[in-house]
C-alpha cells in the first residue's frame, strides 16, 4: 500500500535547514492499522504529509499503491489524493461556512460523482459515524467529538484505501477520544488502511503495529523489520 | 464541477463584502451604459459632417485704421491677389467665419400658401461668387452667384427684393417647402431661389438648424467682414502666414487680425459636447477603477482569511485550478447579481436622462455591452487573487490548528 524508501525532507529557511526525515524507510500493508509516535518535532507530521501528498519531499522513492508519485503533476497528485486517501486532522479542519452535509460533500464535488450518488454517499458516511440528525447544522453547532466524526466522515466518504490521520484524539477528552478509536477500529476492520500518528500509548498498543519517529528516522529498526 | 450551491450558502454567511461589490458592480452598470451612450451621442454629434472643407480653410479679418469700413474694391482686389498665391484654391468673403457658431439667422417663411405659411430657423450666409468653391459646397441644381449678383445693403438680408437672388441647403429646401420639391424659381422673403446646394453647416455647428443655410450675395461692410480661404490640403499653415503679409503689403494702413483655422472654430464651437465627453469618459474610468480595484481587494482579502480553508480543500483533493475556480465562480456570482440589479439601475437613470435633459432611450446593445463588460472586469479584477488562493499549500491544513 505505503512504500517509501530513503526518503529525506529537508525545510530550509534564510539560516536553517531543517533535517525533518532523513533516510527515512517504511512499508505499510494493505489492511494494516499503524500507529506513530515520537517525541515532538521527530517528524510524524512530516512523514504523514508526505504519504498523503500535501508536500513534495527532497529524495528517495514513494510508491503509493503501486504508483510512483515522483514528478506528478499538481492536477494529478491532487487527483490521486482525492481518490486514494481521507485525511483526518487534530483540528478537525472542517469548512466553517459549510453545513456538515456540504463538508462532506467538498471530496466528492472534486471527485466528480453526480448529484444522487453525493447524497447517497454524504448519508451513508453520517449514519456510520452517527450524525445523520445533525446534517445541516454548521460545525461551530457540535461538540468537538462529534466535529471530529463528522471529519471521519468526510474522510470516508469517498471509500479512500487509504486513511491517514494526525493525532486525531488530541483536542478531544478520554470518552470521546475512546468513541472515535473505536469508529477508526470498525472502519479498518472493513478493510482500510490506516496510519494514524497519536501522543496517547495506550491507543497507539491499540494498532497493530507501532512505529516510532526520533529525529526524523524510524527508531526501532526491529519493528520495521518485523513486516 | 462548479460549486454554485455550497458557494451561495457561503456568501449568504458572509453578506456584507459581497453586497459592497454588488452595489458597486450595479453602480458601474448603471454609469457606465449610459455614460457611454451620452459620449456615442455626442461624439456622433461633433464628428457629423459639416459638408464644407474644414481642414483647408482658413479665416481673418481686416480693421481698416483710416476709413472704418472696407471697401468693396479693396475686398475684390485683396481676394484677388490672395487667389493668385500658390497652394490656394479659392477665396471669398463672408459675414462671419465657417463653424463660428456665430452669424446671422432669422425665421424664413414660405407664404406659398397664406393661410399655412411655413417658417424655418435659418442661417443667413452673404458671400461672393467664389462662396461655393471656397467652402467646397456641392451644386445640386440651379446655379451660384455670379459677380454681377453682388447686392449692397447695409444688413445681412437686406431687403429680399434687392437681392439677386438665394441659394438653399436641400436641408432648409425640403424643410420649407417640402422633401425634394423642385424650388428653383420659388419665392422666398422677395427673392427668388436661384440654386440648390447639398446639405452644409456654415455659420453654425451643434445646433439643430445648422444645415438649414440660406446664401444670398450681398456686400456688407462692418466689422464681422471675414476673408475665407481654401488651400491645397498641406497649404493651410504656411498660408496663414503668407496671406497676411500679402495683405498687409498691398495696404499697410490696416491691421489684419483673427488668422485662424476654421477646425479651431468647430472645435471651439463644440467645446461644451468635448468636456462632457472628456469628463463622462474619466468618470467611466474611475467608476471602472475603483470597482474593479475593490473586486481586487476583496478577493485577496478574502483568499488570505480562508487560507486555512484552501489547505484543507487542497488535502481533500482540490486541485489548483480547483481553487481558482471557486473564487473565480464566487466573483462571477457575485458581480451576476450586481449585474441583475445594474440594469434596472440603468433603466432608470435612464428614465431621467430622457424626462430631464431630452435624452432618448437607451440602447438595448448599450446594456448588453455593459453587461458583459462589468462581468468581464469582475472576471479580470478576480484573476491575479484567486490565482494567487491556488498557491497555498495543502500542507497548511496540518500545519496549522
Ligand atoms: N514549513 C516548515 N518550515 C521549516 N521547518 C519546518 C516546517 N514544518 C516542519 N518543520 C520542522 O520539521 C521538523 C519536523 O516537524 P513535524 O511537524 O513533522 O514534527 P512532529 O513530529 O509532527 O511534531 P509534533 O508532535 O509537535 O506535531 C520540526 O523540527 C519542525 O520545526
Ligand atoms: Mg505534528
Amino acid at each position: 500500500m505505503l512504500k517509501m524508501e530513503h526518503i529525506a525532507k529537508v525545510f530550509r529557511t534564510d539560516t536553517v535547514a531543517t533535517h525533518a526525515l532523513r533516510d527515512f524507510s517504511l512499508h505499510v500493508k494493505a489492511g494494516e492499522f499503524v500507529s506513530v509516535t515520537g517525541p515532538s518535532g521527530a517528524g510524524k507530521t512530516t512523514f504523514l504529509n508526505i504519504a498523503g501528498l500535501l508536500e513534495p519531499f527532497d529524495g528517495g522513492s514513494y510508491q503509493l499503491d503501486g504508483i510512483s508519485v515522483h514528478g506528478l503533476s499538481d492536477s494529478q497528485r491532487s487527483k490521486l489524493r482525492n481518490e486514494k486517501i481521507g485525511f483526518i486532522f487534530q483540528g478537525f479542519n472542517l469548512i466553517p461556512d459549510l453545513n456538515i452535509f456540504d463538508n462532506v460533500d467538498v471530496p466528492l464535488r472534486y471527485r466528480g460523482f453526480g448529484r444522487a450518488e453525493r447524497k447517497r454517499r454524504i448519508e451513508d458516511a453520517l449514519a456510520k459515524v452517527g450524525l445523520s440528525a445533525r446534517a445541516k447544522h454548521l460545525p461551530s453547532q457540535l461538540s468537538g467529538g462529534q466535529q471530529q466524526r463528522a471529519a471521519i466522515a468526510r474522510a470516508l466518504a469517498g471509500e479512500p484505501a487509504f486513511l491517514l490521520a494526525d493525532e486525531p484524539t488530541g483536542n478531544l477528552d478520554t470518552t470521546m477520544a475512546r468513541q472515535v478509536m473505536e469508529l477508526l477500529e470498525q472502519i479498518n476492520s472493513q478493510g482500510t488502511t490506516i496510519v494514524m500518528v497519536t501522543h496517547d500509548p495506550e491507543l497507539a498498543r491499540r494498532a497493530q503495529r507501532n512505529i516510532q519517529i526520533v529525529d526524523g528516522e524510524v527508531a526501532d529498526l526491529t519493528l520495521r523489520q518485523a513486516v | 464541477m462548479f460549486e454554485f450551491g455550497p458557494i451561495l450558502r457561503t456568501l449568504w454567511r458572509n453578506k456584507t463584502g459581497a453586497l459592497l461589490i454588488i452595489v458597486q458592480a450595479a453602480l458601474t452598470l448603471g454609469i457606465v451604459s449610459n455614460a457611454a451612450y451620452v459620449v456615442h451621442d455626442r461624439q456622433q454629434l461633433i464628428e457629423r459632417p459639416t459638408g464644407i472643407d474644414e481642414q483647408n480653410l482658413f479665416t481673418l479679418r481686416i480693421a481698416q485704421l483710416s476709413n472704418p469700413k472696407s471697401n468693396y474694391q479693396d475686398v475684390i482686389r485683396d481676394l484677388d491677389e490672395i487667389r493668385r498665391l500658390p497652394g490656394v484654391v479659392d477665396a471669398s468673403f463672408g459675414n462671419t467665419s465657417p463653424l463660428s457658431n456665430s452669424g446671422s439667422s432669422s425665421d424664413m417663411t414660405n407664404e406659398e400658401n397664406p393661410d399655412k405659411p411655413v417658417s424655418v430657423l435659418t442661417d443667413l450666409f452673404s458671400t461672393d461668387s467664389h462662396g461655393l468653391n471656397t467652402l467646397g459646397l456641392k451644386l445640386v441644381s440651379g446655379r451660384f452667384f455670379n459677380d454681377t449678383d453682388i447686392g449692397f445693403s447695409g444688413s445681412v438680408f437686406g431687403n429680399g427684393a434687392d437681392l439677386s437672388g438665394i441659394v438653399l441647403t436641400r436641408t432648409l429646401a425640403d424643410a420649407l417647402f417640402g422633401k425634394d420639391v423642385d424650388v428653383l424659381g420659388k419665392q422666398l422673403m422677395g427673392s427668388t431661389v436661384i440654386g440648390v446646394v447639398e446639405p452644409a453647416m456654415v455659420s453654425y455647428v451643434a445646433q439643430d438648424y445648422a444645415t438649414g443655410v440660406a446664401f444670398i450675395a450681398n456686400f456688407v461692410a462692418n466689422d464681422s467682414l471675414t476673408y475665407i480661404v481654401r488651400c491645397e490640403p498641406g497649404q493651410l499653415s504656411q498660408l496663414m502666414v503668407k496671406v497676411p503679409k500679402l495683405l498687409q503689403k498691398l495696404d499697410p494702413n490696416r491691421i489684419v487680425r483673427n488668422v485662424r483655422p476654421v477646425t479651431e472654430f468647430k472645435q471651439r464651437s463644440y467645446r461644451r459636447h468635448i468636456s462632457m465627453v472628456k469628463m463622462l469618459t474619466v468618470t467611466m474610468i474611475l467608476v471602472i477603477s475603483v470597482t474593479g480595484l475593490g473586486i481586487v481587494g476583496l478577493t485577496l482579502l478574502w483568499g488570505n482569511q480562508r487560507r486555512r480553508q484552501i489547505g484543507i480543500r487542497r488535502a481533500l483533493g482540490a486541485s489548483r485550478l480547483a481553487v481558482m475556480r471557486y473564487f473565480l465562480t464566487e466573483n462571477l456570482l457575485i458581480t451576476a447579481i450586481g449585474v441583475v440589479l445594474g440594469v434596472i439601475l440603468s433603466l432608470a437613470l435612464n428614465q431621467l436622462m430622457v424626462q430631464h435633459y431630452q435624452m432618448s432611450a437607451l440602447p438595448l446593445s448599450y446594456i448588453l455591452f455593459s453587461m458583459l463588460a462589468v462581468l468581464l472586469l469582475g472576471l479580470l479584477a478576480a484573476l491575479v487573487p484567486a490565482w494567487r488562493s491556488s498557491l497555498v499549500s495543502p500542507a497548511l491544513a496540518t500545519r496549522s490548528v
